[in-house]
């Protein structure tokens, strides 16, 4: 039987361990992901995901059930505030981290696969204005509805439907500059 | 719906069509049943979306991440636990940012200031005793009153 989210946070309120692994079972991959795609970086996505629970750990005494809010949309929130937070202050880039120049003349297309073509989608990602990054992480990759990912950014159904138009189209541009307005050309 | 309206709407909400409004989605059954050039655009956006999504960086999450992120937290984890063993401050001293230094500073005035009215009161009744008549200061002489005698 699967407990629900709610019951978990009643139980982690009363300092109960079990109950705060199997929360962090349930939703620790995706707020990781996420995490990851806004960030860009493993280190400070399991940093930040990290925090965010510790944080759950503190606040569940005082949850309110009855408060109508999902667990989930709450726990997106905070680690988009987080990632956003982090993204404003600059940090420099380790050597190791950065990622290798790809050529991008239409003889260097074939290159994009595997860790390339992940790296492409990282920088495409990094690339979008912080707000339109932070809804297409949400929505882009279909695992959270448009209501659940505006209601974690804090904002209306049609604002995020506005980050999510100039998103995609910031995304075509960002292939199209690179020679690579046919995507079928890098699979 | 035009060919402009049927792009808008992909960047609106999506290549699947499942999601759509039920109005603009049967608009765009109509026009893509019509539209070579709009079946290419679906079919380049959803090529789009399939190489993001095959090329996620969130795909180097996996099962040994989940366990980092769960023993890090756990190492973490401020002792005593929250409700278990940590005394509830009231609402009101949180409401107002006063914590348990405060309320430390609080206990000790408290405790400085019964001190100090424990010596004034002392200091009080000898007072009160040195003003006494000659009359009252002779009945406060004798233990017992002349009715009790009786």
């Amino acid at each position: 039987m699967t407990i629900d989210d709610q019951t978990l946070l009643l139980a982690v309120g009363r300092g109960d361990h079990r109950a705060f692994r199997a929360l962090m079972e349930r939703h620790g991959a995706f707020a990781l992901a996420l995490a990851l795609r806004v960030c860009g970086s493993h280190q400070d996505a399991e940093e930040i995901v990290q925090e965010a629970f510790l944080r759950v750990w503190s606040v569940a005494e005082r949850w309110d059930p009855e408060g109508g809010a999902r667990f989930s949309t709450w726990l997106y929130r905070v680690v988009m505030n987080l990632c956003l937070d982090r993204k404003r202050r600059p940090a420099p880039v380790p050597v190791e981290d950065a990622p290798e120049p790809v050529d991008c003349g239409p003889s260097g297309l074939e290159h994009y696969t595997g860790e390339q073509a992940r790296l492409l989608v990282a920088e495409a990602l990094a690339s979008l204005p912080e707000r339109q990054r932070a809804a297409m992480s949400l929505c882009y990759f279909g695992e959270v509805s448009g209501q659940e990912a505006a209601d974690s950014l804090d904002i209306s159904l049609s604002a995020l439907e506005s980050l999510l138009v100039r998103g995609r189209r910031a995304l075509r541009d960002f292939f199209a500059r690179r020679g690579l307005e046919k995507v079928g050309d890098v699979l | 719906m035009s060919l402009n309206e049927f792009t808008s709407a992909l960047d609106r909400w999506g290549t699947d069509l499942t999601h759509w409004p039920t109005g603009p989605r049967e608009d765009a059954a109509s026009l893509l049943a019509e539209s070579a050039e709009a079946r290419a655009l679906l079919a380049a956006e959803r090529q789009l979306e399939a190489f993001m999504r095959t090329n996620d960086p969130a795909g180097a999450v996996d099962g040994a991440a989940v366990t980092r992120l769960i023993n890090g937290v756990m190492a973490n984890l401020p002792t005593p636990a929250p409700a278990a063993s940590r005394p509830r401050r009231p609402h009101w001293l949180a409401a107002l940012g006063l914590g348990n230094e405060w309320m430390a500073r609080f206990a000790a005035s408290m405790a400085a200031a019964a001190m100090l009215g424990l010596v004034v009161a002392d200091r009080l009744v000898v007072s009160e005793t040195q003003q006494l008549s000659p009359i009252e200061a002779l009945a406060m002489a004798h233990t017992y009153s002349p009715l009790e005698q009786r």
